[in-house]
C-alpha cells in the first residue's frame, strides 16, 4: 500500500503540474508562433529591401536616389526632374524585371522542391529526382526546334512564344504521368496491392530523366543551328529576360503555389508513409496526385521563362526545415520567401560578379552560395543533435 | 460494431495474389473488447489492416457500425475507427503535439489548408489524448527524438484524439516495458469501460487473457477459436494452436487464466 | 561542328586546311596528321593575318601570282577606305571619340557581342568606326544593361548561323533607348561576310563604311546592299 500511497502523490502532483502547465503550454505555443511570424516578417522585410538594393546595382551607372527616382517615377508617382530614358530601361524594365522574375522562379522552385521531398519522403527529391524538370527542358526544346516557339522567343516573345511554356508544362506532366505509371507498375509486382513505393518512384524518376536528356541530346545533334537557343535555354539563366516573362508564368506559377498550399496539411499526413496517411483519413493517392500536379505547374513554369536551376528546390526547404520545423503550413510559404530571397540574390550576382557585364549562369551562383550554406548548416545541426543526445 | 462476412483478403494482384485470410466470418459488438491472437503468419495483422481499409477485400464484406466500409470515404471512415499500427515510422521535424494533432485531420473541413489552424476543440482532443495516453510530459518534444515506447505512447494519443469509438491496435504496446504495458491496458479498459470498443491483436497471450473478456485466434488465415476468454483459453487449444506444450495456471491476483511455455517441449515435439 | 575523319579522308585530299580557334578542331587535326595527311593550320584574325594566309594558301595550291593579284587588289581597296578615315579622325583636333561606336552582335537570345580579338573589330575600325565592346577576347557575353551602359550609336545584327533568327532592334523593347535605336542606326548583315576570314571581309569594311557614313560618297557596294532592320 505504500506504492499507491506514493502514486497517489505523485498523481496529486502531476495534476497540479498540468494546471499551470497547461497555461505554460499556451503561453509556449503563442511564443513558438510569435517566433514563427517574427522570421516570417523577417524574410519579407529583407526581400523588399533586396528587391529594391537590387534595382541599384549592375554595370550601369545609377545612384540610389536615381534607382529610387526611376522606381518611383515606374509605378506613377514621379519625383522632381524625369529620370534618363535609358536608366529608367535599366532599373525598371532590366532589373526591376528581373528581381520579380527571379524571385517568382526561386519561390516556385523552392516551393516545389518542398513538395516532392514531403510527397517522396525522400530528401533528396527535387523537381530533377522526378524527371519533371527534364520533361519540362524536353517540351520546350521540341518546342523550340519544331519552330512552334520561334528562335526569337527570349528576345521580346513575339509569334508563338506564349507556346514555350506550354510545352514545358506538358512535358514536365508527361514525365510526371510516365514516372507515376512507372512507379505504379513496379509497385505492382512488388505486392504493395498498387500503392506506390517511394523507392520505386525515385528509380522511375531517374529512369525517365535520363531518357529525355537522351532525347535532348539527340534532338541537339540532329539540329546544329539550335543547338546555342537550346544550351542557352536549358543552362538556366535571366538574361535577356523582362517583364513579358513574368506576364507569361505568373499565372501558372498562382496555380500551383494555391494548389500545393491549400493542400498543406496533407503534406504532413503524406510524410507519416501512406498507411499512416489513410489511416487519418487522407485520400493518399488523391492527395499526392494534386500535390504532385501543383509541384509540376510550379517547376514547368519556372523552366519555361528561366531554364533549369538546380539547388534552390534542394537547399531551401532543407534549411528551413532546421529553421522552423517540418510543419508544412510554415514550411511552405517560408520556402516561398526564402526560395525567391535567394534566387533574387543570385541572379545579382550572376549579372554583377565578372567584370565588363559578362554574366554567369545562375544555377551556377545558386550551387556555389547554396552548396556551402548548406553544409554548414547540416553540420551545425548534426552537433547539436549529438549534444541533445548525449 | 464490426461485423466481418467471408472475408477473403490477397496480398499482390487482386485474382492471383497470394490469399492471406480465407474467408474470416467475425462479429464484434458495441463496447467489446476482444483480443486478436495467433502464432506469426496466421493474418492478425492483414486482418487488422483490412478492417482499417488499409488492403482491400478480394470477396466478402466489412461493416463498420452498419455501413460498408467500401461505401466510407477515407475522412468517414477516420471518423468512425482510430488504429495504432506496429512499426509506424514517425518523420522527422514535427513535435509530439503537432503530431497529435494530425489525428484531428478527418475533424477539420476539407478546407484545411493554410489559413485554418487547428480549431480550439481539436486542441483540447489534443491534450485529452496526451493526457490519456501518459504522454503530456512529451508534448512539446521532438517526434523523432523518442524512445520506442515514447513513440507508442504519442501514437495512442494520436489515436484517441482521431476518435475513441472504436480503436484497432496492432501490437501496439509490444515495444513497451512490463509497466508501461500494464499501464497502456488500464488504459485501453478505461477506455473500454468509457463505451470504446476495442480490438488488439497481439502476441502476449497472457496480457490478452488479463485484460479481453473475448478472444478471437487465427491460425492459418482463418478463425480457429473465438469466445470468451474463460472457456476457450485452455491447455488442449492453446497447445492445437501454437504447436507447442503450454500449461494455464490462474492469475495470483485475477484469477484469469495464464499461460506458461514449458521449456524444451518443442524438441519433445518433433521428437 | 567538329570535322569527321572519315569524311574527310574519304575525299582522299592532297590539303586539308583548318581555320585556327576551336579547341575541338585541333584534335582531328592531329589525327589527321598522323594519317599522313598534310594539313595547314591558319590563323587570320587581322587583316594582315588574312592576307598572309591568302598568299600561303596561293603558294600550297601552286597559284602564287594569282594570289598575290588578290591580296594587292585587297589592299588597295582598304587603303582607300583608310584614307578617307585618316583625314577624318585622325587629325590632331578630332579624335577617335567622334567614331561611331559600333556594337555587333554575334548571337542574339544569349546576348554575345564581337569582342576586340577577331577580324570584326578591325572591319569596324577600317570601316571608320570603333568597335564599343572593350572585351579584349573575340566574343564577349554581354548583358542587356552592359549594351545600354556601352550607348552604341550604330547596331549590327548578323544573321547566319550563329544567329539564325534575331529580332529586329526595335522588337526589343529593352534596347530601344540605346542611341542606335533612337536613331535608326541599326543593321542585319550576313555572317558569312563579316565574321567568316576571306576576301569578303573587304567587301565588309566598304558595306559598312557605307551604312556608318553615308555623307561620304562611297565607292559603290560590290554586293547588295543590307536590309534595313525597320525595313524601310
Amino acid at each position: 500500500m505504500m506504492t499507491t500511497g506514493a502514486g497517489g502523490d505523485r498523481a496529486d502532483a502531476r495534476a497540479d503540474d498540468r494546471a499551470g502547465g497547461r497555461a505554460q503550454e499556451r503561453d509556449h505555443r503563442s511564443a513558438i508562433r510569435g517566433a514563427k511570424a517574427f522570421w516570417i516578417a523577417c524574410i519579407c522585410a529583407a526581400t523588399l529591401a533586396s528587391g529594391v538594393a537590387a534595382c541599384g546595382l549592375g554595370s550601369f551607372p545609377s545612384t540610389p536616389a536615381e534607382t529610387l527616382r526611376a522606381l518611383l517615377q515606374a509605378v506613377g508617382f514621379g519625383v522632381g526632374q524625369p529620370v534618363d530614358p535609358a536608366l529608367s530601361v535599366v532599373v525598371v524594365d532590366i532589373r526591376l524585371a528581373r528581381v520579380v522574375l527571379a524571385w517568382l522562379t526561386g519561390a516556385s522552385l523552392a516551393v516545389a522542391g518542398c513538395v516532392f521531398q514531403g510527397v517522396l519522403r525522400n530528401p533528396l527529391a527535387d523537381a530533377f529526382t522526378l524527371g519533371v524538370s527534364g520533361g519540362a527542358a524536353f517540351g520546350a526544346s521540341v518546342a523550340i526546334l519544331s519552330g512552334l516557339a520561334g528562335h526569337a522567343a527570349f528576345n521580346g516573345l513575339g509569334g508563338g512564344a506564349g507556346l514555350l511554356p506550354l510545352c514545358a508544362l506538358a512535358g514536365a506532366l508527361l514525365a510526371l504521368g510516365a514516372v507515376l505509371a512507372l512507379g505504379r507498375a513496379g509497385a505492382g509486382m512488388g505486392g504493395m496491392g498498387g500503392a506506390m513505393r517511394r523507392e520505386t518512384l525515385v528509380l522511375a524518376g531517374i529512369v525517365v530523366s535520363t531518357f529525355l536528356s537522351a532525347l535532348i541530346s539527340l534532338l541537339k545533334s540532329l539540329d546544329e543551328e539550335s543547338v546555342a537557343s537550346i544550351v542557352f535555354w536549358i543552362m538556366g539563366s535571366f538574361q535577356g529576360r523582362g517583364f513579358e516573362h513574368v506576364r507569361l508564368a505568373w499565372s501558372y506559377m498562382a496555380v500551383g503555389l494555391g494548389l500545393v498550399l491549400w493542400r498543406a496539411r496533407e503534406l504532413d499526413l503524406l510524410a507519416l508513409g501512406e498507411g499512416q496517411a489513410r489511416l487519418l483519413g487522407l485520400d493518399a493517392g488523391r492527395s499526392r496526385l494534386w500535390l504532385l500536379i501543383g509541384a509540376s505547374l510550379l517547376s514547368g513554369a519556372a523552366v519555361a521563362v528561366s531554364g533549369v536551376i538546380g539547388f534552390v528546390g534542394l537547399v531551401v526547404p532543407h534549411l528551413l526545415r532546421l529553421v522552423v520545423g517540418a510543419g508544412h503550413r510554415t514550411l511552405l510559404p517560408a520556402s516561398a520567401l526564402l526560395g525567391g530571397l535567394l534566387l533574387l540574390w543570385s541572379d545579382v550576382l550572376a549579372r554583377s560578379i565578372l567584370p565588363g557585364g559578362a554574366e554567369l549562369p545562375v544555377g551556377v551562383v545558386t550551387a556555389l552560395i547554396g552548396g556551402p550554406f548548406f553544409c554548414l548548416l547540416l553540420g551545425r545541426s548534426g552537433r547539436m543533435n549529438g549534444r541533445g543526445q548525449s | 460494431m464490426i461485423r466481418v462476412t467471408n472475408l477473403r483478403v490477397r496480398y499482390g494482384r487482386p485474382k492471383s495474389g497470394r490469399e492471406v485470410l480465407h474467408g474470416i466470418d467475425l462479429r464484434i459488438a458495441r463496447g467489446e473488447f476482444v483480443g486478436l491472437l495467433g502464432p506469426n503468419g496466421s493474418g492478425k495483422t492483414t486482418l487488422i489492416k483490412a478492417l482499417a481499409g488499409l488492403l482491400p477485400a478480394a470477396s466478402g464484406r466489412i461493416e463498420i457500425a452498419g455501413t460498408d466500409i467500401r461505401c466510407l470515404s477515407h475522412r468517414e471512415r477516420a471518423l468512425r475507427l482510430s488504429c495504432v499500427m506496429q512499426r509506424a515510422e514517425v518523420p522527422a521535424g514535427y513535435s509530439v503535439r503537432e503530431l497529435v494533432l494530425m489525428g484531428r485531420y478527418a475533424h477539420t473541413g476539407a478546407l484545411s489548408g493554410l489559413f485554418s489552424d487547428h480549431g480550439p476543440e481539436d486542441h483540447a482532443a489534443a491534450e485529452a489524448a496526451l493526457k490519456d495516453a501518459r504522454a503530456l510530459d512529451l508534448a512539446e518534444r521532438q517526434a523523432a527524438e523518442l524512445s520506442g515506447g515514447e513513440v507508442q505512447r504519442v501514437l495512442l494519443a494520436r489515436a484517441l484524439a482521431q476518435g475513441r469509438e472504436l480503436l484497432l491496435l496492432d501490437e501496439a504496446v509490444s515495444a513497451l516495458d512490463m509497466a508501461r504495458r500494464v499501464e497502456a491496458y488500464d488504459l485501453l479498459a478505461t477506455l473500454n469501460t468509457g463505451g470504446s470498443t476495442v480490438l488488439s491483436a497481439l502476441h502476449d497471450l497472457n496480457l490478452a487473457a488479463l485484460y479481453c473478456p473475448r478472444l478471437v485466434f487465427l491460425k492459418a488465415g482463418a478463425v480457429a477459436l473465438d469466445g470468451p476468454t474463460t472457456e476457450i483459453f485452455t491447455e488442449t487449444n492453446l497447445r492445437d494452436i501454437y504447436e507447442t506444450d503450454i500449461r494455464v495456471a490462474a492469475h495470483p491476483v485475477t484469477g484469469a487464466p495464464q499461460a506458461h511455455l514449458v521449456p524444451g517441449a518443442a524438441a519433445a515435439a518433433l521428437g | 561542328m567538329r570535322p569527321n575523319i572519315e569524311a574527310v579522308l574519304a575525299q582522299k585530299p592532297d590539303l586539308v586546311l583548318q581555320l585556327a580557334g576551336r579547341k575541338e578542331a585541333s584534335q582531328p587535326v592531329e589525327a589527321l596528321r598522323k594519317l599522313g595527311v598534310n594539313v595547314a593550320v591558319f590563323h587570320a584574325s587581322t587583316f594582315a593575318e588574312l592576307f598572309s594566309v591568302i598568299r600561303r594558301v596561293g603558294i600550297l595550291t601552286g597559284s602564287q601570282p594569282q594570289a598575290e593579284a588578290m591580296v594587292r587588289g585587297l589592299e588597295a581597296r582598304l587603303a582607300r577606305l583608310d584614307a578617307r578615315f585618316d583625314a577624318r579622325f585622325n587629325t590632331r583636333f578630332a579624335t577617335a571619340a567622334t567614331r561611331p561606336r559600333v556594337f555587333f552582335e554575334v548571337r542574339s537570345p544569349n546576348l554575345l557581342a564581337a569582342g576586340q580579338a577577331g577580324i570584326v573589330a578591325e572591319i569596324i575600325r577600317r570601316a571608320g568606326g570603333e568597335n564599343c565592346v572593350a572585351d579584349p577576347t573575340k566574343f564577349a557575353h554581354v548583358s542587356e544593361e552592359e549594351v545600354l551602359r556601352l550607348a552604341p550609336t550604330a547596331y549590327l545584327i548578323q544573321r547566319g548561323p550563329m544567329n539564325p533568327a534575331p529580332l529586329p532592334l526595335d522588337q526589343r523593347p529593352r534596347l530601344r533607348a540605346i542611341p542606335a535605336a533612337a536613331t535608326g542606326r541599326a543593321w542585319f548583315v550576313d555572317e558569312q561576310k563579316y565574321s567568316r576570314p576571306g576576301p569578303r571581309n573587304v567587301d565588309a569594311a566598304e558595306e559598312l563604311a557605307g551604312l556608318l557614313h553615308p555623307e561620304l560618297k562611297s565607292p559603290a557596294p560590290k554586293t547588295t546592299t543590307p536590309t534595313r532592320k525597320d525595313g524601310k
